[in-house]
């Protein structure tokens, strides 16, 4: 890149180059926690896999979907298998037709599909907000915070507690490895374990509290305190007029599910059956 | 309601540290979550609200891989309403009565937790080991044991072990805080170790 357009590029509104990715933050916040909180209301399997399946779709388009996809299918597969396996130990009032004997442990019908129930709540939340956080950095997040009147302080908070957490777990491995060359046990028993805990915690944490000073210095220096607005080397599109439509719509789509789950979709055969 | 420099800084630290903590865990292998220290000893160094902050900013983070972890943000930023209250109270100077803490904070996530937990299930149990195994071994499947039960006591019986380990190393770190740095600190003047006081008294004499 030459250094003419590496200038140009801040110029412009910042780009990702897909329709999801470019929609403002806030449009992406609003649509991703109407439709998150659907599955909620309707709490019927098919409907969180649906959702599930619709978000996977969007989340196709854009260029995040290599992060979305491997904590997704992360979480779906561990809540769904875990709820399902664990409903069917013991006995519950709900369990009446068998299902299938393994070995002496029977599962039933009922508890199958009660368990893939409460799974797509858990489920249909999640991924949706998975696809909310994965497609939208947090710089962006924050810079839209900004825009909405939150103070720079808030935004200084939340972006150095993400890169404190890198920062800080390379460094925890650090002191962990120097304190077990020192010949602290880190096998054993709980109790040892435990006393290797703290000779590693609490320099970390010491340490990273006293950095706090030079931090104060340092930001003091470049004017962090300074009352007055503040300008971007970056900057995002503002929320568009189609943006707003599609906030309207999800709202819209939001409040209407709450009456479709309690007066319809509970009637549905299919639903009433599981 | 202003928060000083110093405790706006400290607000990253303490979240970073409630991330390290079950790193550390995983490293030492052993069964907590450890996921509350920095924000206990933000809440008893700055007070009530930088406390709840790094409560709720922690679970935002972790709700970016899990969700899930959004609903229970509220027993996070309870503990540090407790722990901001028991500083004030120097429960924390004392190690007796920072052991006995731990009953409160155990409460907090074991008890209101397994409420919430219960709900977000459906009024059933959740995805937690323990509490699966507790339900088997305490009547189920045909003995009748309440399941809600169950469920309070196999998480009250985590936390329990959990947050006895959060307050011991918040103790720690309290203590070996330098007075130079707790100095600056809302609710630093508690900790500063009575020679330092004393020293102070006689350098403005």
């Amino acid at each position: 890149m030459i250094n003419q357009e590496f200038v140009d590029k801040f110029r412009h509104y910042h780009k990702y180059g897909t329709w999801w990715d470019d929609l403002n933050p806030l449009t992406k916040f609003v649509v991703c926690f109407m439709v998150a909180l659907t599955p909620i209301y309707a709490l019927t399997w098919w409907y969180g896999l649906g959702v599930c399946v619709i978000v996977s779709i969007v989340a196709m388009t854009s260029k995040f979907r290599k992060n979305f996809f491997s904590l997704a299918v992360k979480v779906f597969l561990i809540i769904t298998i875990l709820l399902v396996v664990l409903r069917q130990i013991g006995h519950r009032a709900t369990s009446i037709t068998p299902l299938i004997n393994i070995f002496g442990w029977q599962w039933y019908v009922e508890t199958l599909f009660n368990s893939l129930n409460r799974a797509s709540f858990i489920v249909g939340f999640s991924v949706t907000m998975i696809l909310f956080f994965t497609t939208t950095p947090m710089r962006d997040i924050t810079y839209q915070l900004e825009q909405m009147g939150v103070s720079h302080e808030a935004s200084y908070v939340m972006l150095s507690s993400m890169q404190n957490i890198i920062d800080l777990k390379a460094t925890a491995v650090t002191i962990f490895d120097s304190q077990k060359a020192r010949g602290i046990e880190t096998t054993g028993n709980a109790i040892k374990r435990a006393k290797a805990f703290f000779p590693t915690l609490a320099p970390l944490m010491i340490g990273a509290m006293q950095g706090t000073e030079e931090k104060t210095i340092a930001l003091d220096a470049r004017a962090f305190s300074v009352k007055r607005n503040h300008s971007f080397l970056r900057k995002l599109r503002p929320v568009q007029g189609y943006e707003w439509a599609m906030m309207a719509v999800a709202v819209i789509f939001n409040i209407a599910m709450i009456f479709v789950s309690f007066k319809i979709l509970k009637q549905l055969p299919v639903t009433r059956f599981f | 309601m202003k928060i000083s420099k110093q405790a706006l800084f400290l607000i990253p630290i303490g979240v970073a540290v409630n991330f390290i903590g079950g790193q550390i865990c995983i490293l030492t292998k052993l069964p907590a979550y450890l996921d509350a220290i920095g924000t206990i000893v933000v809440a008893a160094l700055c007070g009530t609200v930088p406390g709840v902050i790094v409560g709720l900013v922690s679970n935002v983070l972790n709700s970016l891989t899990d969700p899930n972890t959004l609903w229970y943000g509220l027993l996070n930023m309870a503990f540090a309403i407790v722990a901001a209250y028991l500083s004030k109270k120097l429960w924390f100077k004392n190690f007796g009565l920072t052991l006995l803490s731990s009953l409160f904070f155990a409460f907090i996530g074991g008890g209101i937790g397994s409420v919430m937990t219960w709900i977000i299930y459906g009024f059933d149990l959740g995805t937690s080991w323990v509490v699966n195994l507790v339900w088997i071994a305490l009547g189920s499947p045909e003995g009748g044991f309440p399941m809600f039960l169950a469920e309070f006591i196999g998480e009250v019986g985590v936390d329990l072990f959990d947050k006895v380990l959060t307050v011991i190393a918040s103790y720690f770190i309290l203590k070996a805080m330098p007075t130079r740095f707790l100095s600056k600190l809302p609710l630093g003047y508690i900790y500063i170790s009575d020679e330092d006081k004393a020293i102070e008294d006689s350098a403005e004499d």
